[in-house]
């Protein structure tokens, strides 16, 4: 099981938090670390899961969260995370883009 | 293991939930099932094992979790049951916030979840033809 998540801040005083890996009950704690940091530091937040291969309820629970914050989440177009995004109705209070590749 | 059956038993332990999903993803993908379908059942299966994992043994000294899954019928269907023996306590209803159950109703067939004395079962079943 490997998880890395990084934070970028950009030259506009936001962040962007990337998630590179599984997120589940086991490591869900390092998402929220990460998210907290990012809410304490930065003007927004930006939710990169492009290389997240793995984002269950735990981990949208922790999203959740930190929703106040978070100006837009990256996922893959069409994959698992978006459908797990959409059916826990986070879509609907943070805007989730689909990007192709 | 047979071909058409895979039972899977470990400590119901975070970082062991993970250990589960390669193992059933590999067994999927030797059985050929479809890519997609797999991915659903894992991502269900393992919502199961985090519900056991977070509420059957919280107030417990901990336990054994199990997965079966067997392949069905024809056009051939995955039945799944996820059981524990602890003492399971209902996700509060969050409005569909990170809801376990929530998402493993959307990505299988049917599913259905049952409690009693000697802990929780739960039992799904996944049909690539159509959902």
């Amino acid at each position: 099981m490997s998880l890395s998540i990084s934070t970028v801040p950009a030259g506009d005083g936001t962040a962007t938090v990337v998630v590179d890996g599984e997120v589940d009950l086991a490591t869900v704690g390092q998402l929220r670390a990460a998210l907290g940091s990012a809410a304490r530091t930065a003007s927004g937040t930006v939710l990169d899961l492009t290389a997240a291969s793995y984002f269950d309820s735990a981990a949208v629970k922790a999203v959740f969260e930190h929703a106040d914050v978070l100006r837009e989440i990256v996922v893959p177009a069409g994959g698992i995370v978006a459908r797990v995004l959409a059916i826990s109705g986070l879509d609907k209070h943070v805007a989730v883009r689909q990007t192709d590749g | 293991m047979t071909d058409d059956h895979l039972h899977v038993a470990v400590d119901a332990e975070p970082q062991l939930v993970s250990l589960v999903r390669y193992t059933v993803s590999t067994w999927l993908s030797a059985v050929r099932w479809p890519a997609a379908a797999a991915e659903e059942l894992v991502f269900a299966i393992s919502e199961a094992l985090s519900n056991c994992v977070e509420h059957a043994y919280r107030d417990l000294a901990g336990g054994r979790m199990t997965v079966d899954i067997r392949a069905v019928g024809r056009p051939r269907a995955m039945h799944v049951v996820v059981t524990d023996f602890g003492r399971w306590r209902p996700e509060r209803p969050t409005s569909g916030r990170g809801n376990g159950l929530a998402l493993i109703s959307a990505m299988m067939a049917w599913s259905r979840v049952e409690t009693d004395e000697a802990g929780t079962r739960v039992t799904m079943c996944s049909n690539p033809a159509g959902d």
